[in-house]
């Protein structure tokens, strides 16, 4: 029994530990990486690099005082950011990093992930209600319409790729991506994902909850400290994990790029890493480059082109697997 | 070509006369847009195409792959169909011998008490016996 739960634990802290030192570095390479975009240097003065600048800042925001505004309904203001972060977490045990590198390997993983991204509006919501304030308010209210909208095309496409793959197990849709990563067949559903994965995360150009010229900061306007370090990890962290997800469901996970003598000597989660990075950066550089939509086109691209598209590509891709036998058992 | 402000000069007979910027003689060129247009890329149809063959190729793969892994788990399944008699078999020999052995440990332990009967069955009724099962003893 003890053994069990040491087991359990210690693996939850290998997973747990270089997750957040990963959050914080990947604070440091967007500031680096938008600044090479936009022709300034980005931090380079604390230690050698820049290098210790998500330290100091952690450190920065860990010494604050927190300030609870008087009129907010102090339970659920300081719930809000402790839900984000928890769930930005949780969704990790099911992530597959190599062939059996994985926390729980359970049969409806895929399921799991997307009811635990979906619950992540609540935070997001929590925070802007118990604010009493107005602009976090209003920006909660964009979140919560924005992420309802965009979750409905990404579950169109998960379920293409569950059809395809045959399975809801995350391990088992890597390895049904052994012969072709699907993101050939099914690329214009990759495009819609990664997109959705914007509008899901809150980012630019779907940054509308926290849009700073008519919100301040939307809906974490009223926080400082810890609570808006844990709003800012566990934003970063979903970051991380609906890259993940896209790695898993179109890149083939820790597949090797191709299966030929140097390329599958790379240990799967080092593919993994690489895949899941290449998509951090694709984060971050359509931060530099996009501006951001207004609230309209936000809708009108999810409900009236994302959302027939990925139910057409779904119809497509059925009646394909369907008319030549192909479909899996 | 640019340069600082022109002077003009002005007379009070010039005020009548109505100043406006005309065409030059015989009127301006015309704009020849076409040719601004840069013909960058593939064409249209070449992209349709290209698309979907790679498409077409894409399920082709994930077609082949599926054929694959549904032969590999029937093969499994069928295996396991066949070895079920021989796990059986064992199971059977090991449920006699578990109830020897629990029988022998009943008669010593319950030795003392008077009429009782060593492997008698609690229940009052035998319809619910269940078979012993080699998935419930699994051997390694």
């Amino acid at each position: 029994m003890l053994y069990h739960l040491g087991f359990i634990i210690v693996s939850l802290l290998i997973i747990v530990i270089p997750l957040l030192i990963s959050v914080a570095y990947f604070t440091l390479v967007e500031r680096k990486f938008m600044g090479s975009m936009q022709r300034r240097r980005g931090p380079n003065v604390v230690g050698f690099m820049g290098l210790l600048q998500p330290l100091a800042d952690g450190l920065k925001l860990f010494a604050k005082e927190t300030i609870l505004p008087s009129n907010a309904n102090i339970v659920l203001f300081v719930l809000a950011p402790i839900i984000t972060f928890v769930l930005s977490l949780m969704g990790w045990i099911v992530i597959p990093f190599g062939e059996g590198a994985v926390v729980s390997d359970i049969n409806v993983g895929i399921l799991y992930l997307f009811a635990i991204s979906s619950l992540s509006v609540y935070g997001i919501i929590t925070a802007g209600w118990s604010s009493n304030s107005k602009y976090p308010f209003l920006g909660a209210l964009r979140s919560a319409a924005q992420m309802v909208s965009y979750e409905v095309s990404i579950g169109f496409i998960i379920v293409t790729v569950v059809i395809c793959a045959g399975s809801f197990n995350l391990s088992t849709i890597v390895l049904a991506q052994s012969k072709i990563w699907f993101i050939i067949p099914l690329f214009p559903m990759f495009i819609m994902f990664f997109i959705s994965a914007l509008a899901e995360t809150n980012r630019h150009p779907f940054d509308l909850p926290e849009a700073e010229a008519e919100l301040v900061s939307g809906y974490n306007v009223e926080y400082s400290a810890m609570g808006f370090a844990l709003f800012f990890l566990g934003e970063y962290a979903n970051m991380l994990i609906m890259s993940g997800m896209t790695t898993i469901l179109f890149l083939g996970g820790w597949l090797p790029l191709f299966d030929i003598m140097p390329l599958n000597l790379i240990p799967g989660p080092v593919w993994f890493s690489i895949k899941l990075s290449i998509f951090v950066i694709a984060f971050i550089w359509a931060r530099a480059a996009l501006p951001r939509y207004r609230y309209d086109q936000l809708m009108s691209l999810g409900w009236k082109a994302f959302l027939p598209l990925s139910l057409g590509w779904l119809l497509f891709t059925v009646a394909c697997l369907i008319s030549f036998n192909w479909l899996p058992e | 070509m640019g340069g600082g402000p022109t002077t003009t000069h002005v007379t009070s007979g010039d005020l009548k006369k109505v100043v406006q910027d005309m065409p030059p003689a015989g009127g301006y060129p015309d704009v020849i847009f076409k040719k601004a247009t840069i013909n960058r890329g593939p064409d249209g149809w070449m992209i349709w195409v290209g698309s979907l063959l790679t498409v077409a190729f894409g399920f082709y793969r994930v077609g082949q792959c599926n054929l694959e892994r549904n032969a590999a788990k029937k093969e499994k399944r069928e295996a396991r169909m066949a070895i079920v008699p021989y796990l059986q078999a064992e199971e059977d020999a090991r449920a006699v011998a578990a109830k020897l052995n629990q029988d022998a440990d009943e008669a010593e332990i319950m030795k003392g008490v008077k009429d009782w009967k060593v492997g008698a069955s609690v229940y009052n009724s035998e319809r619910f016996w269940a078979p012993p099962s080699p998935v419930e003893h699994p051997r390694a």
